[in-house]
């Protein structure tokens, strides 16, 4: 199991090379680069030798082979280099990023796990019953909402028309002048709309999902067993049904994961969030390559960490999976 | 028609205003870096105004002014060939250091080191020769050339030189290194306000500097909180978390008659020297943007006045170039294009563009370099910056006019620097821009002057010897009637030749809270311009 | 997550009725008739004593390669012919539903819905219902062409890599990963910086990121049967590799291939729309439902009714895929779950 996973991990390491390559090199060529925006937004020097100094100051004069290879030397010591936009480290601007992305998703997350089971698993109990049936529709329909357009009508519903709930960014302007739980209702508000966004298509698709495997369990020989042993309906649910429903669960949150902590750019953008969506739409917007690379890097390295966790897990849960 | 309690000045009475009130302004976007070289933006200009106060300054109309606060004089040579600046006694920077002479030219130097990308701060400073402490206290240009526009050259951003020298050793961009960085970040300034905190992506609060030599301004606090959606900042305005937010025309003419707003905030609303264009590619290779009838007709077929009404909602007004009516220039007497679709069907009819009957686009025969010859479909590519909610608009009705006359309009959304790189290496057919004009007539020439195709933002590549010839008297002479006679000639020729079809002059829109008042405004809205934010109060409760 | 995953549809339905097809099949019909739903010319009318198809005609354009054959008649043609006012009143002529061409300005701008304008006009005047059915025809073939380029795409790798395994395999997969890795929107904003914004274009950039889904699904497909019994047997009478991948495996992994496509529309329409809020998507003035959404946002203040237009099309759209994937996987698999 330990080689198996080493094995992976070593596996990854030319992907990981690959997609790094593949977006520099992109990055590079695309039209706009920092140096004839920075010339294009200059009234002068706009001649053709000041501009080849000014891509001489971005490092952009040398083939992008040789720089790449310059940035991959620094980031196997964990320099990502410095943002072209403002001079910031670039691992402090990711950083400051996570928290939010990370925070709406883990609690979004949380949140559709919790609808799921409860939904889900009473659903399954009283399979036919009209929670299983209404849920069942609601899924569906829910499941086809897209979350931007749901997050469009939340805005104009609750957030202008009602004045409800803030809907932009992710706190007050007054937020200097608050107390520390004052500022945590603040941040709870400012997320409250953009994390419904979050939660909805995940609890769709888990509580579906945590239906049919309890159903399944729930009509399975030992559970008729249990019964027949004389167990009370909310024992053989405890003991046998949700355990049992519980470890598939496992595995597609470790699959949906890298999804949802991909951020969503629109979501974000829409909400001006300021997570890593945002941050990825800013630095492709203004081409700032380091940027751009150092979230290339985390989110592809996120990703193939979330399959291989998978992947381990399904072989924890199925014997049968081999290490092939 | 602005509401007069907008306007009303600061009372002599004191104890009537509320001298510990925070302002709470909204920024649509956040500034790059808080260094005054380097800043390049109308959000980093806000900042400008507020933490620097420079030996020069613009007031209301945009008029050249010595800042009271730090200047003591300013004399021009006899040969005005050099001048100096004395600078008052006992400046000091925020954080206690001397504001001496040597910051000026120490800051001088660092503008016109090419290390340093300052995309704004060179034009002007760029013009002299020289800039050299003579003593603590006096500042000493010289000139390359005898120019009226050296009082404007000598006008640029200061840093102070104890903080920054130490870093330019190590990282002489001034913005590639940790203490570069910081500095940038955590600015240090000679102004009114005083930096506090800039937390990412949410606010920047400065405060006020109690050591401050001129005027005390009224706010205690400036709170500046990122705000970039429309919707959430007139919504902050009415619900009472922002003062003051710009409009956009249709939030102006539309979203803001209601009881909810009208109960929280007022509106104010001025003429702007913020023209829309269309620029056309001149250059021999783009055939149908290329020939100068045709542009004229390209003129006729921009209908304005829908534009105005549908795009602008009826706020803006047509411009007839690039000289407002109420600038230094004045009314050029250029005539404004009418809109007259079968005007511009006879002129591209007289230049050789007709209609296919097949079809009904219009066509011409046009000789290639192989000397045959081509025919080629009426009609252009107009480049529109992604994101902007204006353009596409102004595009859209184009089209459908253009249709009519069978001109085919393709459009073409870049992103923004994309759209930049386009046009600075002139691979376009047309585009919409915006100019902003300044307090110098002189500034066209970075957009007319065939010099400033290669070096300037002459997009279009137009080249006219007497506009050059004129430029350049324009920008030589002293005599103020002459001057003017230049540049109205130079409206003239620009409205002929047509290598830019103006669309509409933007005038400044904003609201504010009910309770702010002394706000004036300048062509450049109310905040950029001397005193700007300084002279806006609350009275006391 | 894709949709196609979990059988979202209440269990007692499983016989899947054929019903369930039927909303697909009216968003294509729309889609392809949009102007004789919605045009400034008739359907048929007669002018100059003769028959004119002016709509028709533009419908047919609308189909993919017969499209490219047809041509409009003249004076129908022309950009200036203004049928509404040119044509003569009392001949005849059968007139779409909506007598708005999606694209022209009409003088009422900003106007609630009211009688000549069902859904009411955007700020240039246009007609909002025009533009809802027109955006139909955007957002299907893209979503259809984009699919089906994935499609070609994904089968082609994940049928090679499936086939021959081994060293093919590892590698192929490793693209497959590093695609699933790679930033999607950055992918997306690079190509359409360098190619331009179109339906060709987005397209394009939709396959290059949706296709993995049906590589990893065929390559799983392929590497179950590589040892079936059937392909061993062709394998011992001698059959071509191609042979025996074309004729006896891809058909087995067709089907679930398909079903995944057809959730994939569903994909690739939301991708397009939400690529077009962010004003990325097919340019103006082509009606798309992201386009409409975004101008619906900017302006929700003054004129709701336009938010509410494309935010149903959109909704239904996908609705309609949706229904169609769960009805396509219930043919070609009545056991699955």
């Amino acid at each position: 199991m330990a080689r198996y996973a080493l094995r992976r991990l070593l596996v990854a390491v030319p992907t990981l090379l690959g997609i790094t390559l593949i977006t520099f090199v992109l990055v590079n060529l695309a039209p706009g680069d920092p140096a004839t925006s920075a010339a294009a937004q200059s009234d002068r020097g706009l001649t053709p030798e000041a501009h080849a100094k000014l891509r001489a100051q971005y490092g952009l004069d040398r083939p992008v082979i040789v720089r790449y290879g310059a940035w991959l030397s620094r980031v196997v010591r964990f320099d990502f280099g410095r943002s072209f936009h403002d001079g910031r480290s670039v691992r402090a601007k990711i950083a400051e990023r996570l928290p939010p992305t990370l925070g709406l998703a883990m609690i979004a997350l949380a949140s559709a796990v919790v609808i799921a089971i409860a939904v889900g698993g009473h659903a399954a109990v009283h399979a036919g019953g009209w929670v299983d049936r209404f849920a069942g529709v609601a899924c569906f329909a829910l499941s086809s909402v897209p979350r931007y357009v749901m997050g469009m009508v939340l805005i104009v519903v609750v957030g202008v028309r009602w004045g409800l709930l803030p809907f932009m960014g992710i706190s007050s302007t007054d937020a200097a002048d608050m107390s520390a739980p004052e500022r945590v209702f603040d941040l709870i508000k400012h997320g409250l709309l953009i994390g419904v966004c979050f939660v909805y298509p995940l609890a769709a698709y888990l509580t579906r999902f945590v239906r049919d495997n309890m159903a399944v369990v729930m009509a399975s020989d030992y559970v008729r067993a249990a019964r027949a042993r004389g167990l009370s309906q909310g024992q053989v649910i405890v003991a046998h049904a949700l355990p049992n429903a519980l470890l598939p669960l496992l595995t597609v949150i470790g699959m949906l994961l890298p999804g949802v902590l991909g951020g969503a750019v629109i979501l974000e953008v829409m909400f001006s969030w300021p997570g890593m969506g945002l941050l990825m739409y800013d630095a492709a917007m203004q081409r700032d390559y380091p940027v751009i690379m150092g979230l290339t890097v985390l989110t592809a390295a996120v990703v193939l960490l979330g399959t291989l966790i998978v992947d381990l897990l399904y072989a924890v849960i199925d014997p049968r999976v081999r290490y092939a | 028609m602005n509401p007069p309690s907008l306007s009303a000045t600061l009372p002599v009475d004191i104890s009537r205003v509320d001298i510990d009130a925070t302002l709470r302004r909204r920024l649509r976007a956040e500034p790059t870096a808080l260094n005054p070289i380097l800043m390049f933006t109308e959000i980093d200009a806000e900042f400008e105004y507020l933490l620097w106060d420079r030996p020069i300054v613009l007031d209301a109309s945009l008029n050249w002014q010595l800042n009271p606060a730090v200047t003591e004089r300013y004399t021009l040579a006899p040969d005005r060939m050099s001048a100096v600046l004395v600078l008052k006694d006992g400046l000091r920077w925020h954080d206690g250091a001397p504001f001496t002479a040597e910051d000026v030219a120490f800051s001088w130097a660092r503008i016109m080191d090419d290390r340093v990308i300052c995309r704004k701060a060179r034009t002007g400073p760029d013009q002299l020769a020289s800039c050299t402490a003579d003593d603590a206290r006096t500042v000493r240009f010289t000139f390359r050339r005898d120019l009226p526009t050296n009082r404007w050259n000598v006008d640029f951003p200061i840093l102070p030189k104890h903080l920054y020298e130490p870093v330019m050793r190590d990282d002489p961009t001034l913005s590639a290194s940790e203490a570069a960085v910081a500095l940038n970040r955590a600015p240090v300034g000679n102004g009114p306000y005083r930096f506090v905190e800039w937390v990412d992506g949410q606010r920047i609060v400065l405060e006020r500097w109690d050591d401050y030599p001129g005027e005390t301004p009224a706010f205690r606090r400036i709170v500046f909180q990122v705000t970039p959606d429309n919707h959430a900042a007139l919504l902050a305005l009415e619900t009472d978390q922002i003062d003051e937010t710009p409009l956009t025309p249709q939030q102006f003419a539309r979203e803001t008659d209601g009881e909810r707003f009208a109960a929280h905030a007022v509106k104010g609303k001025s003429s702007g020297w913020t023209t829309y264009y269309i620029g056309w590619n001149v250059r021999e290779g783009h055939v149908y943007t290329s020939e100068e009838p045709v542009r004229q007709a390209m003129g006729f077929a921009l209908n304005v006045p829908l534009i105005i009404e549908r795009v602008f909602f009826g706020l803006f007004e047509p411009a007839t170039g690039l000289f407002h009516d109420e600038s230094s220039v004045g009314p050029t007497g250029v005539a404004t294009t009418p809109f007259d679709l079968k005007l511009a069907a006879e002129q591209l009819d007289r230049a050789g563009w007709l209609r296919d009957p097949e079809d009904g686009w219009r066509y011409k025969e046009v000789a290639t370099a192989d000397g045959s010859t081509k025919r080629v479909r009426a009609g252009f590519t107009l480049n529109l910056v992604q994101g902007s909610q204006t353009s596409p608009k102004i595009a859209d009705i184009y089209q459908q006019d253009l249709r009519k006359i069978g001109v085919e309009l393709r459009t073409q959304v870049l992103e923004w620097s994309v759209f930049n790189e386009r046009n600075y290496r002139g691979d376009f057919d047309a585009y919409v821009g915006a100019w902003t004009q300044g307090p110098e007539p002189d500034d066209v020439w970075n957009l007319l002057h065939s010099s400033a195709i290669a070096d300037g933002r002459n997009y279009p590549g137009y080249a006219n010897a007497d506009v050059d010839e004129t430029l350049e008297a324009g920008r030589a002479t002293f005599d103020e009637t002459m001057r003017r006679a230049c540049y109205v000639r130079i409206a003239n020729r620009v409205r002929e030749d047509a290598p830019y079809t103006f669309v509409a002059s933007a005038p400044n829109l904003w609201a504010f809270e009910r309770g702010l008042h002394g706000v004036t405004f300048s062509p450049r809205g109310p905040a950029l311009f001397f005193p700007g934010v300084r002279s806006w109060w609350r009275a006391r409760e | 997550m894709n949709a196609g995953d979990v059988d979202m549809l209440p269990p007692r339905g499983r016989k899947r009725s054929a019903l369930l097809l039927l909303p697909v099949l009216l968003l294509a019909l729309v889609a392809l008739g949009a102007p004789l739903l919605a045009w400034d010319q008739p359907i048929v009318c007669r002018h100059d004593g003769r028959l004119y198809f002016p709509a028709l005609v533009v419908a047919g354009q609308n189909v993919p390669v017969i499209g490219g054959f047809l041509r409009r008649d003249v004076p129908f043609r022309y950009p200036d012919f203004v049928a509404r006012s040119d044509l003569d009143a009392t001949a005849f002529a059968l007139w779409p539903l909506i007598r708005f061409n999606p694209d022209e300005y009409t003088d009422e701008a900003l106007s609630p819905p009211s009688r000549a304008h069902w859904l009411g006009t955007d700020d240039r005047g246009r007609d909002v219902a025009a533009r809802m059915l027109h955006g139909s025809t955007v957002s299907l073939r893209v979503g259809i062409f984009a699919m089906l380029l994935a499609g070609a795409l994904g089968i082609a790798v994940g049928a090679v890599a499936g086939y021959f395994g081994g060293w093919n395999d590892g590698v192929l997969s490793r693209v497959i990963e590093a695609t699933i890795c790679f930033p999607a929107l950055f992918l997306i904003l690079a190509v359409l910086a360098w190619v331009g914004r179109g339906v060709g274009a987005v397209v394009v950039v939709i396959a290059l990121t949706q296709w993995t889904l049906v590589a990893r699904l065929v390559r799983a497909e392929f590497l179950r049967m590589r040892g079936a019994d059937f392909v061993t047997a062709a394998r011992s009478y001698g059959a071509s590799p191609l042979w025996i991948a074309l004729r006896h495996m891809l058909p087995g992994a067709l089907a679930p291939a398909t079903v995944t496509l057809v959730f994939g529309v569903a994909d690739a329409i939301l991708i397009e729309a939400g690529l077009s809020w962010l004003d990325f998507g097919v340019p103006a003035p082509a009606a798309s439902w992201g386009g409409m959404l975004r101008s619906a946002y900017e302006q929700m203040r003054s004129a709701p009714h336009l938010v509410w237009p494309p935010c149903v099309a959109i909704f239904v759209s996908v609705l309609a895929c949706h229904l169609a994937g769960v009805w396509l996987r219930g043919r070609i698999d009545p056991l699955a779950k």
